[in-house]
């Protein structure tokens, strides 16, 4: 193993550091940044961790392969995006929502928490940031915000979302000696994380103002989300449990939005920073869906002088929006998908059965670092069981109802036909989107072959004290989850180094082990693929770094909150943990 | 060229190492599995040039939008 040093600690660090120096303070798109960081993962790991030039390429090309599954959403997105987009449906979803409360602030948290949540409850993989984002632009919100908010929103749901995908990994790699102590223990963390989402996003609509108006709303769904999640994991089973919460959660907006105070459009709150200017009429004056705040329109971003979409010329006339129902459709169709194949065990193992793998074979560094081959079932795509596919389906679905009812040919007379191909649109974002998710793949699997990345974690545990670690574990799970852009994938790369230096500091394995994937849960928030994926879906590619600017300080936040209260809780005893 | 094409030469090379590789390291073939590592870096370059490129005002426009 490479020695836990300062050295070996500080070069292992180099390719994160240049990484958010590059996206975060030079502002740099993401497909640049990920070059960066990707060289400097491979020459610290040829240079100082003896990673051999067959090491490199074997992890290179597993970061590429990795990256083709990301791809698999990301692209079935951008076409499940533009399908409903041609149609104007999510013109119509606005129109519609909006009958059902005029009050903006309560529809940005129903969408931007409640139903992201709800959506990790049953898809995942980012699949809730491709939804939501474009729902919240057509909302109102600004294009930078529309992806921010659903990356806060949803990330408390990731550890027991995806029917505990995340859960049920750490539950199966490590030896926990009270598993329902430490599902309870992680369902207390990630109720922090969640009621500190909603606090965050009626900050970022209204600043303070809206943080009032919006607490007994926060305060109620906080309850269902995670006093609901908490119950389901006691009485019920934690692979169920945030999609119980979830689901409760989506209906209690129901009768929220009959309270008086969430009926009408909220009073006091004058400042709107995350919001466009006008929201509420479909004028010919208002801005395209993808205005940046305070930056380029999607035209402004386009290199190949692309023609008008959908929507850009859809503001124009409000009359023939199709009805919520079929609005909503698509949205329905992809529920539906996710949660049959997900519960209806036959139905997820016959699509499962079709699956594209690529062997790689085991790799071993001159420092004793070995990773093994890549062959195996597990290690492949599942074409058919998978969101990409999900997407696929539900996009079609929505493609056969709204041509036969004459949506697409509404849309084009309303232009004068001057769109942009179909195949055009959706390349064009895709393309400079791929390069980044590669980018960042490569780097974070290089970062692993070569060891850099477990050197990072157990630097970290290294300098802690069994009161201190504490605070150090939701730090690694973020780290993990950051490196793999996945909650389950960081448990399954520290899962087992947690539990042991938990033993060896002789502190709560419970607390720990819960920090471990909160932390992961709520570091998904700033992992590139996500943020790609998000900036993806509302048109603004490039504007990754924009986003982290925002989404890091509450992931730090959060983190060193759940942090503290680890530390509390092994210290007072909290839930047994001694 | 625009930045456009350029992406699409990197996605296709970065494409292209990925079956390289694969076969080469499980059958022993060295030299298919450093023209793959090789495909990976000029990948990786490209979105640097392009950058650059548009900083010294060739013809190739970045598509990063930072204000």
């Amino acid at each position: 193993m490479p020695p836990i040093d300062p050295v070996f600690w500080g070069a292992a660090a180099i390719p994160l550091i240049l990484l958010m120096v590059t996206l975060v303070v030079f502002r740099w798109a993401a497909h640049e940044a990920a070059s960066v960081g990707m060289f400097a993962a491979i020459l610290v790991a040829f240079g100082l961790y003896q990673l051999d030039l067959t090491g490199l390429a074997v992890a290179s090309a597993v970061g590429i392969w990795e990256a083709v599954a990301i791809l698999y959403i990301i692209i079935p997105a951008l076409i499940f995006y533009h399908v409903i987009d041609r149609a104007r449906g999510f013109d119509a979803l606005r129109e519609q929502i909006k009958s059902f409360t005029s009050n903006e602030l309560f529809l940005v948290l129903a969408a931007g928490w409640v139903f992201v949540s709800f959506m990790q409850s049953i898809s995942g993989f980012g699949t809730p940031i491709v939804v939501v984002a474009p729902i919240l632009l057509a909302l109102g919100v600004k294009p930078v915000y529309a992806v921010v908010i659903p990356l806060i929103g949803h990330a408390w749901a990731n550890t027991f979302g995806t029917l505990g995908v995340a859960w049920v990994t750490l539950e199966g790699i490590v030896e926990m000696q009270n598993v329902l102590l430490t599902a309870l223990s992680a369902g207390v963390l990630l109720w922090i994380a969640n009621i500190s989402a909603g606090l965050t996003i009626a900050y970022i609509y209204g600043r303070r103002e809206a943080v009032s108006y919006a607490l007994p709303f926060v305060v109620v769904i906080s309850l269902v989300h995670g006093g609901g999640q908490l119950l389901g994991i006691y009485f019920w089973e934690p692979a169920f449990a945030n999609f119980f919460a979830a689901t409760l959660a989506l209906l209690t907006l129901a009768p929220l939005s009959k309270l008086s105070r969430y009926a009408a459009p909220a009073d006091g709150i004058e400042s709107r920073p995350a919001m466009q200017d006008e929201i509420t009429t479909l004028g010919a004056s208002s801005p395209s869906p993808a205005v940046a705040d305070g930056g380029e329109t999607q035209s402004d971003v386009r290199t190949d002088g692309g023609t008008a979409t959908a929507s850009d010329a859809a503001h124009a006339v409000d009359d023939d929006l199709m009805s919520l129902k079929l609005a909503a459709l698509p949205f329905g169709v992809l529920a539906v998908i996710a949660f049959l194949t997900a519960v209806v065990e036959p139905v997820g193992e016959a699509l499962g059965t079709v699956e594209l793998v690529l062997p790689f074979p085991a790799v071993e560094t001159g420092l004793g670092v070995e990773t093994g081959a890549l062959s195996a079932a597990g290690d492949g795509i599942a074409l058919l069981n998978y969101p990409g596919a999900f997407l696929l389906v539900s996009a079609l679905v929505a493609y056969l109802v709204y041509r036969q009812a004459g949506y697409y040919e509404q849309t084009r007379e309303l232009i004068d036909g001057e769109q942009e191909g179909f195949l055009e649109v959706v390349l064009r974002t895709a393309i400079p989107a791929s390069i980044a998710v590669v980018g960042f793949l490569v780097m974070a699997l290089v970062m692993d072959y070569s060891g850099q990345t477990s050197v990072l974690a157990q630097g970290l545990a290294t300098v802690a004290t069994s009161e201190t670690y504490g605070f150090l574990s939701p730090i690694i799970g973020a780290l993990g989850a950051f490196m793999t852009s996945s909650n389950t994938a960081s448990n399954i790369l520290f899962g087992g180094l947690q539990l042991e230096t938990a033993l060896a500091l002789g502190t709560s394995e419970s607390w720990i082990l819960a920090g471990q994937t909160a932390g992961g849960a709520i570091g998904n928030a700033i992992s590139p693929a996500n943020v790609i994926l998000g900036t993806t879906a509302v048109g603004i590619v490039g504007r990754e770094g924009d986003v982290l600017r925002k989404v890091i300080p509450w992931v730090a936040v959060v983190c060193a909150i759940v942090g503290v209260v680890i530390v509390v809780a092994t210290l007072v005893g909290f839930l047994g943990a001694i | 060229m625009n930045d456009i094409t350029a992406y699409t030469v990197a996605f296709g090379l970065a494409a292209l190492a990925m079956p390289l590789i694969s076969y080469g390291t499980t059958n022993g073939i060295e030299s298919l599995a450093t023209a793959g590592l090789v495909a990976i870096v000029v990948a990786g370059v490209i979105p640097l040039v392009v950058r650059y490129a548009g900083l010294f005002g060739t013809d190739s426009e970045s598509v990063s939008t930072a204000d």
